[in-house]
């Protein structure tokens, strides 16, 4: 769900001028793009007869009207849905990614519209003592990390958002699987396999709080881990108490409690721990039954090349004169890369990154034999990139940007590739020509041969080695797979000549490649329900069971007659693996835990709905209005609440009004308050004597803020805030601010982002630098600042899964700043320069940072000097925990100590080691827990220059502890703790301590 | 009829279209879930997976053929250029977008040289032309094929020097100078130089008369040209002689990109279509001539190859999506593409 925030971020960013919208009573419908439009009538239809579903099943009522965003912002489907403030769904019209069986196939829009709309009911629907909430905050509230009260205010208002991930995923992925009538991950074979493999291999199943806490994090399948253990702890629960009792455990009506686990308790009348223990204990006898069932006939050795378990594995493609399989691979510790893995001895070669690698499937990767080049796919979760990589030179050439396509192979007959391009929902065989009559650089074009009709997904395709045939992996709406050939003749004049090897039915034909004579297929199926490799004879069909793994066994290679290359499925991820390259007798078949639910519920059956069609729901008769969705006409308020603010060392009281329209293009956000003379802060410090005194005319204190596009605007008139209760660091000002940034996106290929910002804003009244607390400048108050700033900010950062920082790359940054007062121009320089470098060791890098900055003015203003000082964390926070990171930072010169650094010019380095995180299974209960601690140890040299104050020459060393705190489930904390130490290298060496202790607020 | 309810007809009109389009273009997916369906796998038990009976399953949309060029990569190169974008924003390129003549035209290679032809495209740009393309007689004169005397003399640098002199188009305007170019025998003297016997005739008195007559026997190239049996017979033409009373001609043919194109062996082969006289004429080709984006675009293979395709026809003329394509939503979705956000 949070994905929708930063989509809708993105969208906003981007700044559509004009959307499209239908709206009926109980939607808004909004999408963009012509190529869209096809299926609009369809979507509505889906989201109405979900809707009605729902209504009936959860005795639901929506608090206001559903707005869906129809997009296709990424080669795979995706959705995202949240009701906090508003009501609001996004849905990816690409096909589902099939990879390993992960997602079910089927009409896609219609399963995401029922799995979509459940989030919404789990987090919309309301009890009366939350629509009394809404009343008093006029609305639901989203927690802001600047008044971190809403949190509160939040939890009252929408109690249900404050539950963990595989909850809400668990229950969506569960009722959409009966709503398409057993299609869906409820009936999973790949669940299956985890859970049956865990247990063979005595794995940990994680509890409710360690799946949380360390399962979504260090596991190579990372937050599919949410949709795994919901689903099958749902499945667990629907089979042994009714499928009634997971809708009363998410319904939220009068009687019902507010939190998730409270519910629990109160649906099944035991704690959910418990409940979780006893699936764990029923999950092992039901997976030891399957096994034994796959053991009724011998199952298949293995011989591992390597016992290195290597994540997630794209299809690997073999050199036989250097006995050397290539495989793109991802796995927690590492980044993602292209690899190649020495048959002989089980070395994994890093051969180079890939950047935007895809969970399961990594990278589409194919292989050009004689040229020694592989071509993989980048960005694989946005719109991917063909790239190359030459295995004699070792570079890699970026060759179509965007090109979306994957599931790549290479004819060898005239050195082409072929792929699978996804648009606007669409699957496209595509033909990549090595050379065109244009003379284009080579693999920079692309034809399309054949646009498969809409719901026709296909996947994994292969050209046979004389290049007449492509094998494929075909789906239909009703999630059937078949393995087919299309004849490559007829492509090439766009045509489809098929010829069907077998229907799969619903498990899915995955792999399927051509051996080297052409005369075979190896791939593998879930057919019996656990993934076995096969044999398709190409001349005569027939499928012969090559193997009965008690796991899984993946992505066949014929290395040899005696042996084939495959990926086994551990519990820690794919293994190298040799099998022998013989038929098997006979395979048996295991249960799943879906089918046998509905055999004790059949009740289950009345779940499943329809995929209306227009002689159902008439979607002309529901329209009430067709246009654009304006989002400044749908601004609207979205909640007030009272807030509690820290200005000097005075307490205060005030209001903050938030208005937004639904899809969060625009908003905006005013708060005013008042702070008596009287309240007084007796946390704070008395070492500064300025924020001792508080005119008249400071009790007030006024805010505006917003953004409408790339624009943000802020005015300000004696700035408060929360945090300036807690701690040395203050950010309250005395005098009035306006300002205006402009932020536009030179470069967007994520994780490398090239941002200019260009701002311009006025002061007035200033008692003190807006930016340097320490830097008192009387006798400006009486003068009217103009600045101009303008930025150019590049970033690429990079880490592997199981990352809690970025753990390698770069980032670069220039500022300069104009000031303008009294006629007179003062003008700054700043620059900065980071680089990281990950070490050989799982999650530890190292971090080499570089900083200058000079002012051109030797006049002393609020514009013209640098300050540094501190950590620069408070005890209460909201700001980056690792502070100490900033240019301004210097932790053991606290703001209390007796000297401080003004300069007019610096330079300034690091280094910081970043040690590998220390993860917490068990740490905590189900709404307090710790996930992770991670220490940091840093040293820094600075040099100043200025006039008045003095020149400095400063070093310091110290180390900070950070530990990840998670409260009900979805605010992350972070609780960090830092000492360091400063030596004046000018006086004698002098040591200035400082510790730190400070607790960051929401993320 | 409200706006978005003309979208909605129009994407309907697409898709019955696009429909046709698509069955004609071989577009037949012949899958089918039952194919191979029930032979089992030999040793292999099928897991016993619920699914439900109701297995068949239909999907109602509206449009969905369209997707066939909107998949195309030669359309989707095109979408990507900017000049095709700038062009669609433009309501005059829309608006010719709908001229079947146009999307004929753009599958003439002729049309496709001309469109690279520089002179051409500076030429569109000049008023007078703009005022000439919709003179009926000009574009008679430039279609007639049974006597390409026009375009054959245009190739010639006499005449060239000779149609920017002003003494010339005076003369050309002269009535009696048509009337002495429609009788046979005196073009005959002309031809044979026999000046003499030439000033017998009443026509060529009053002719000579004229001071811009006598200004032009000065010049050698009016002579040489008068011995010219291509000027003759241009001469002859009763539609030259209205052209030359035009006052946007006698601009024009002081242009020396004027005389540059009608020497291209492209404009030559183009004027003698008759879909290209009737589009001059048209005032929003003219406005999109003149456009620099139409210059790149025309230079573009790719909208040379979808010129031929009927779908691509069909969609420009829809209103629904040249709608879109001008609003800056476009913009924001082709930087979606690149993925700059810029």
């Amino acid at each position: 769900m949070h994905k929708l925030f930063i989509l809708f971020s993105l969208i906003s960013t981007s700044a559509f001028a004009q959307l499209n919208m239908i709206e009926t009573k109980e939607m808004r419908l909004v999408t963009y793009d012509f190529g869209h439009k096809y299926v609009l009538p369809h979507a509505g239809r889906c989201y109405h007869n979900a809707l009605q579903f729902h209504r009936k099943l959860f005795d639901y009522t929506p608090s206001e009207k559903i707005t869906v965003l129809i997009q296709d912002f990424g080669d795979y489907g995706n959705g995202g849905a949240t009701a906090v403030p508003k009501n609001a769904i996004s849905m990816g019209l690409s096909p589902f990614s099939y990879t390993f069986e992960t997602s079910p196939a089927g009409e896609r829009v219609f399963s995401m519209m029922n799995h979509e709309l459940v989030h919404v009911v789990a987090l919309d629907n309301s009890t009366s003592t939350d629509r009394f909430f809404h009343k008093i905050f006029l609305g639901k509230v989203s927690p802001t990390k600047e008044n971190p009260l809403t949190a509160v205010y939040s939890y009252l208002t929408s109690p249900r958002r404050y539950s963990p991930r595989w909850y809400h995923e668990g229950i969506a992925s569960y009722v959409e699987t009966w709503m398409s009538g057993g299609v869906g991950l409820a009936m999973g074979s790949y669940d299956e396999m985890v859970f049956r493999t865990r247990v063979l291999q005595n794995a940990h199943i994680y509890t409710a709080q360690g799946l949380e806490s360390e399962g979504t994090t260090t596991d190579f399948q990372g937050k599919t881990n949410s949709y795994l253990y919901g689903t099958r702890f749902m499945g667990y629960l629907s089979y042994q108490h009714g499928p009634d009792k997971i809708i009363e455990w998410v319904k939220r009506r009068d009687g019902s409690r507010r939190s998730y686990s409270a519910q629990f308790k109160h649906v099944f009348g035991q704690s959910l721990n418990n409940e979780w223990k006893n699936w764990i204990s029923f999950e092992k006898k039901w997976q030891h039954e399957n096994v034994e069932r796959i053991k009724e006939f011998p199952t298949t050795a293995t011989q591992p090349i390597t016992t290195k378990k290597i994540g997630s594995v794209s299809y690997p493609h073999y050199n036989r004169a250097r006995n050397v399989v290539y495989v793109a691979v991802n796995y927690p510790g590492q980044a993602p890369h292209l690899a190649a893995l020495h048959l002989a001895d089980g070395r994994l070669e890093r051969l180079a990154d890939i950047k935007g690698a895809a969970l399961f499937y990594v990278s589409s990767v194919t292989y050009d034999a004689q040229a020694e080049k592989l071509y993989f796919t980048t960005d694989n979760d946005a719109w991917r990139d063909l790239n190359s990589y030459d295995i004699k030179t070792g570079k890699v050439t970026r060759l179509q940007k965007d090109f979306r396509t994957g599931d790549l192979t290479f004819n060898k007959t005239d050195k082409s590739i072929w792929g699978i391009k996804h648009l606007n929902g669409f699957s496209t065989i595509v033909r990549i020509p090595e050379s065109t009559e244009q003379q284009a650089p080579a693999y920079s074009q692309w034809q399309q041969r054949y646009t498969l009709p809409y719901g026709h997904d296909i996947f994994d395709i292969d050209i046979s080695p004389d290049g007449k045939l492509l094998s494929a992996a075909v789906s239909d709406y009703r999630g059937n797979q078949s393995l087919l050939l299309f004849n490559t003749d007829s492509l090439m004049v766009n045509k489809a000549v098929i010829d069907t090897i077998f229907n799969f039915e619903v498990s899915s034909p995955q792999s399927f490649r051509f051996t080297d004579d052409g005369k075979y297929l190896f791939g593998s199926s879930y057919y019996s329900g656990v993934s076995n490799i096969f044999r398709v004879d190409v001349a005569t069909k027939e499928i012969i069971p090559m193997s009965n793994a008690a796991t899984g066994l993946f992505r066949p290679l014929q290395i040899s007659n005696e042996k084939l290359f495959a990926f086994n499925f551990t519990a820690d991820g794919f293994q190298p693996v040799y099998i022998a390259n013989a038929p098997v007798g006979e395979v048996s078949s295991i249960e799943y835990l879906g089918t046998k639910t509905i055999e004790k519920f059949p009740a289950l059956k009345e779940w499943e709905i329809p995929i209306a069609t227009a002689d159902q729901i008439d979607m002309e008769s529901l329209i009430i209005k067709e246009g654009q969705y304006r989002s400044g006409r749908q601004i609207k308020m979205n909640s007030a609440y009272p807030i509690l603010t820290g200005y000097k060392n005075f307490i205060g009281l005030g209001y903050t009004f938030n208005f937004g329209d639904p899809l969060n293009f625009r908003e905006f956000e005013i708060s005013a308050s008042y702070t008596p003379r009287n309240w007084i802060n007796r946390l704070a410090s008395e070492s500064d004597t300025t924020n001792l005194v508080m005119d008249d005319q400071e009790q007030l204190h006024l805010s505006v803020s917003g953004k409408i596009g790339r624009y943000t605007f802020s005015a300000h008139y004696n700035p408060a805030s929360f945090y300036d209760l807690f701690g040395p660091t203050k950010v309250s000002r005395r005098g009035a601010t306006a300002r205006v940034d402009y932020t536009r996106s030179l470069l967007w290929d994520m994780p490398r982002k090239l941002d200019l910002v260009l701002g311009a804003g006025a002061f007035y009244g200033l008692q003190k630098s807006p930016y340097f607390q320490q830097i008192d400048t009387e006798g400006f108050t009486d003068s009217l600042f103009l600045n101009v700033d303008a930025s150019l900010i590049y970033s690429n950062l990079r880490g592997s899964l199981g990352a809690v920082d970025a753990e390698k790359g770069f980032r670069w940054m220039f500022r300069t700043l104009s000031a303008h007062s009294n006629g007179k121009t003062y003008a700054t320089l700043i620059g900065s320069y980071d680089i990281g470098i990950q070490l050989p060791v799982n999650h530890f890098s190292v971090w080499f940072r570089t900083a200058a900055g000079n002012s051109l003015s030797e006049e002393f203003n609020p514009f013209t000097r640098f300050g540094f000082a501190a950590f620069g964390n408070n005890y209460i926070d909201y700001q980056a925990a690792r502070r100490y990171r900033n240019i301004f930072s210097f932790p053991g010169l606290s703001f209390e100590a007796d000297k401080f650094i003004i300069a007019q010019s610096f330079a300034k380095g690091m280094v910081e080691f970043v040690l590998p995180p220390i993860r917490f299974r068990q740490l905590g209960g189900l709404n307090l827990y710790s996930n992770w601690m991670q220490l940091t140890a840093f040293s820094s040299a600075l040099i100043t220059r200025e006039n008045d104050f003095g020149n400095n020459r400063f070093v310091n060393v110290g180390s900070q502890l950070d530990m990840k705190i998670v409260i009900f489930s979805l605010l992350e904390s972070t609780f960090s703790i830092g000492y360091a130490n400063a030596f004046d290298l000018d006086d004698n060496n002098k040591r200035y301590s400082e510790w730190m202790i400070s607790l960051k607020l929401l993320k | 009829m409200d706006k978005s309810k003309k979208v909605f007809l129009g994407v309907i009109a697409v898709a019955a279209i696009a429909t046709v389009g698509y069955y004609l273009a071989g577009g037949q997916f012949n899958f089918s879930s039952g194919d191979a369906e029930g032979s089992g796998i030999g040793g292999v038990k099928k897991a016993g997976k619920y699914k439900s009976e109701n297995a068949t399953a239909s999907v109602d949309l509206q449009g969905a053929e369209v997707q066939q060029l909107l998949q195309n990569d030669q359309f989707q190169a095109l979408m990507r250029d900017r000049n095709f974008r700038e062009l669609m924003k433009s309501p005059e390129f829309t608006e010719l977008a709908k001229n079947p003549e146009f999307l004929d035209l753009a599958k003439n290679p002729a049309f496709n040289d001309l469109a690279k032809n520089a002179q051409f495209l500076d030429m569109a740009k000049s008023a007078s032309f703009q005022d000439l393309a919709k003179n009926p007689d000009f574009a008679e004169l430039a279609k007639n094929t049974k006597s390409p005397a026009f375009t054959e003399l245009a190739k010639s640098n006499t005449f060239a020097e000779l149609m920017k002199s002003p003494q010339f188009m005076d003369v050309a305007k002269n009535p009696a100078f048509d009337d002495l170019a429609k009788n046979p025998a005196m073009m005959d003297l002309a031809k044979s130089g026999k000046f003499t016997e030439l000033a017998k005739n009443p026509d060529f008195a009053e002719l000579a008369k004229s001071s811009s007559f006598q200004e032009l026997a000065k010049n050698p190239a009016f002579t040489a040209l008068a011995k010219n049996a291509q000027f003759l017979d241009l001469a002859k033409n009763p539609a030259f002689g209205e052209l030359a009373k035009n006052a946007a001609f006698a601009d024009l043919a002081k242009n020396a990109q004027f005389m540059e194109l009608a020497k291209s062996p492209a404009f030559a082969d183009l004027a003698k279509n008759a879909q290209f006289a009737d589009l001059m004429k048209s005032p929003q080709f003219m406005e999109v001539a003149k456009s620099p984006a139409f210059a790149d675009l025309a230079k573009n293979s790719q909208f040379a190859e979808l010129a031929k395709n009927p779908a691509f026809g069909d969609l420009m003329k829809n209103q629904t999506f040249t709608e879109l394509m001008k609003s800056s939503q476009f913009t924001q979705l082709e930087k979606m593409a690149s993925a700059d956000f810029q």
